[in-house]
């Protein structure tokens, strides 16, 4: 795939400079210069299929490409490390909660705060205790690892990324770009969001369903969606807040939640580092890596885009 | 004797010369199926197929080889001519005619980007037509620039050759201009790559600067609500007339009434309706989008970025210009500029550089859609070599030596009349 992304923009690189080259040779023909204008039917001594040095002039390569450097992607890629921290040290509250070693009281105690949401919940848990009664476990937890990597694969990290100004500004483009900046203000929901939302929350039902007595149901799903809902709204405000805090955090994160799985499972814990090394370490270096093969071709054939609120 | 499809029709008829014999290839529109025979005896095959939106049909790829196939036979056809990139019809009978051994020429009249989806999945539907054209035409040198990026042809290959006007359709009429006002015409469809939320910017601050300035805006389309409003918003409805879909026929006696034309497209490969205004004797005030400052000499047009305050700037130019501009002098150079007899010969020119390709077997071919893409070009081989085995099946089924062969209709005539 990189490589011929590769070979098409030397492609058009080379067809520049072809052109270039092909005029020099036939700039011998004597007459008017050439003009790029298609009235006043064929020009003089040129055929249709004359091709100018000025062909593909206008043609701008990668304008509004953002550069990266390595820190800054390591530096996002913590937000997302951080975030599936969250989901396995909640991954690891259920199994405690299933193993029986986690007291319903302790966990209440937790999570007491949200009393309002809780009063929800609390009228719904007898429904949940019961709901997948008729499924077997291993069906329950197979489907709740899926859903788990649904709401990883949507969840929205567009908060947690640092948006660099692009490194070339059109000159028509100075408003649109306040336009794109406000808009970024005011986040809209996207579905992708709703998508990981709904899927943590079955998840958390499913798990749930499983559990022993209802006040354990209860403070579990309490749990799981004060950390699903409430946990980015924290850590986004805390990263606003300063940069450092967010990264000393997410180093302690990552230790309670080894932590947590350790006495669990080894192999879950090498599959938690291994997870954790691929997000922060080989997703930047390789995302710097695919940079050169970047390729945005802009010219006069661009549709104008609108430097006003359209309504 | 040769014989090609799908052209635009101004075209056409003045292609119909000695050396060149025209048969149009379309799809059928609401009734209108079959073969018809148009005024100047020009012949049209309309096919068959369902458009499903707005004249547009589904691509079947194979379903239209036999009907195609036999047209091809049926008038000896040596040169097939395809429009438009958009036109399923157009690649399908590309395809199954080179499978059939024919050369093959594309007309591309629009212009694309390069980052939407749908942009990159019409620029691999481009490329893999193009990869076995013999020659293609692009109506300006801005759209060369554009098919040759998407297509990756060599810039040789391409020719530009524009579309023209037929100034005699459209003469210059003072005496339906008002006197003691000016009067701008806007005539196209009111949708967003029309630039019609231009216009809804443009036309209240064009009102408020010039006292004696009227609007006439021609076209229909789901913007039109919009400009309405807008003219409800500022009480214009006395100065901004909205006309609504204006018949081709119709045109002249339009524009006519205006002194300056407005062109407000976002993006446009060439932009036919500019010539028509300037034949009727108006000043043109257009965007600077893609092939349109080719389109006039500069001191005919004026060009304002698509920014509300640059246009509005350029229509104030253009009104301080306008004592200089006389419509009829402006007709006369339109038709020393463009003509369609200049665009037939300059097309013949393309089909001869067509009709002398040398010819390419089955395997030469393959290596050429092979190179498209790593995985567009396995992909690109398939459908070529089902296209070749199909061929081979109606071959078989009913043969060309079987084929009924159509009579030459005018000569027969023109016979009988002697």
């Amino acid at each position: 795939m990189g490589k011929s992304m590769g070979k098409e923009r030397e492609s058009a690189q080379n067809l520049h400079h072809h052109c270039i080259n092909q005029q020099q040779n036939s700039d011998v023909s004597p007459g008017p210069k050439w003009q790029k204008v298609v009235y006043g039917g064929m020009q003089p001594g040129y055929e249709d299929n004359h091709t100018d040095s000025s062909f593909l002039e206008a043609m701008v390569m990668n304008a509004n490409v953002v550069k990266r450097d390595t820190w800054t992607a390591i530096r996002d890629s913590v937000a997302i490390a951080q975030y599936v921290c969250v989901v396995a040290m909640v991954s690891a509250v259920w199994t405690y909660s299933l193993n029986g070693v986690l007291d319903a009281s302790l966990l209440l105690i937790l999570d007491s705060l949200l009393l309002l949401f809780g009063f929800v919940v609390l009228l719904l848990t007898t429904v949940f205790q019961t709901l997948t009664s008729s499924i077997s476990s291993d069906s329950i937890w197979a489907l709740t690892v899926c859903l788990l990597m649904v709401h990883l694969c949507f969840h929205d990290y567009i908060d947690s990324s640092t948006r660099p100004p692009p490194a070339f500004t059109a000159s028509r483009g100075t408003k649109s770009n306040d336009l794109s900046r406000k808009l970024a203000v005011k986040k809209p929901a996207t579905l992708s969001g709703n998508v990981s939302l709904n899927a943590s929350i079955v998840a958390s039902v499913l798990v749930a369903s499983r559990l022993p007595s209802g006040l354990l149901v209860f403070a579990l799903m309490l749990f799981s969606s004060e950390f699903f809902l409430l946990f980015p709204l924290v850590t986004c405000s805390m990263k606003q807040y300063s940069v450092k805090l967010h990264l000393w955090f997410s180093c302690v994160l990552i230790a309670v939640t080894m932590g947590l799985i350790f006495p669990l499972n080894r192999l879950a814990l090498v599959l938690f580092v291994v997870v954790v090394i691929f997000i922060m370490l080989v997703c930047p270096y390789w995302l710097i890596r695919i940079q050169e093969y970047k390729f945005e071709i802009n010219g006069p054939w661009d549709e104008a885009k609108l430097c006003f609120d359209l309504d | 004797m040769a014989t090609k499809n799908g052209l635009s029709r101004p075209q056409l008829s003045f292609i119909d010369s000695d050396r060149f014999q025209v048969v149009v290839m379309t799809h059928a529109y609401g009734r209108r199926c079959g073969v018809r025979y148009m005024t100047n005896g020009l012949k049209v095959y309309y096919v068959p197929r369902l458009p499903f939106l707005m004249q547009n049909t589904l691509p079947t790829l194979y379903g239209t080889f036999p009907i195609i196939r036999n047209i091809l036979i049926r008038e000896g056809i040596t040169v097939v001519h395809g429009h438009q990139a958009f036109s399923t019809l157009c690649h399908e009978a590309l395809l199954h005619a080179r499978t059939m051994g024919y050369k093959v020429v594309f007309t591309d009249h629009s212009l694309y980007g390069f980052a939407d989806l749908g942009s990159i999945h019409m620029n691999k539907v481009l490329q893999f037509t193009l990869a076995d054209v013999h020659e293609t035409i692009c109506v300006s040198h801005t759209s060369k620039e554009n098919t040759v990026l998407r297509s990756g042809l060599p810039p040789q290959k391409v020719f530009v050759i524009p579309n023209a006007v037929d100034t005699a359709m459209f003469k210059p009429n003072p005496s339906a201009r008002m006197l003691d006002e000016v009067v701008i015409v806007v005539i196209s469809r009111l949708v967003y790559r029309k630039g019609a939320d231009l216009l809804v910017e443009v036309i209240p601050e064009v009102c408020r600067l010039f006292p004696n300035v009227r609007f006439l805006v021609g076209g229909d389309g789901p913007k039109r609500v919009r400009l309405e409003e807008m003219r409800e918003k500022h009480s214009l409805q006395e100065r901004v007339e909205m006309l609504g879909a204006v018949p081709h026929t119709q045109v002249q006696s339009v524009l006519v009434r205006g002194h300056i034309f407005l062109n407000s497209s976002l993006t446009e490969a060439f932009c036919i309706a500019i010539l028509e205004a300037a034949s009727c004797g108006l000043l043109t005030v257009s965007t600077r989008v893609g092939g349109v400052p080719e389109v006039l000499p500069p001191d005919m047009i004026v060009l304002a970025e698509p920014v509300p305050e640059n246009m509005v700037e350029a229509i104030g130019r253009a009104i301080k210009l306008l004592p200089k501009i006389d419509p009829f002098s402006m007709h006369d150079r339109m038709r020393t500029l463009y003509s369609w007899t200049d665009v037939a010969k300059r097309t013949e020119v393309v089909y001869d550089h067509a009709m002398n390709a040398r010819d390419e077997d089955l395997l030469q071919r393959l290596s050429r859609y092979f190179e498209c893409g790593p995985w567009a070009g396995k992909l690109f081989c398939l459908v070529v070599i089902l296209d070749f085995i199909i061929w081979n099946i109606l071959e078989w089924w009913k043969p060309t030596k079987e084929a009924d062969i159509a009579p030459d209709m005018i000569h027969h005539n023109e016979i009988e009349h002697q």
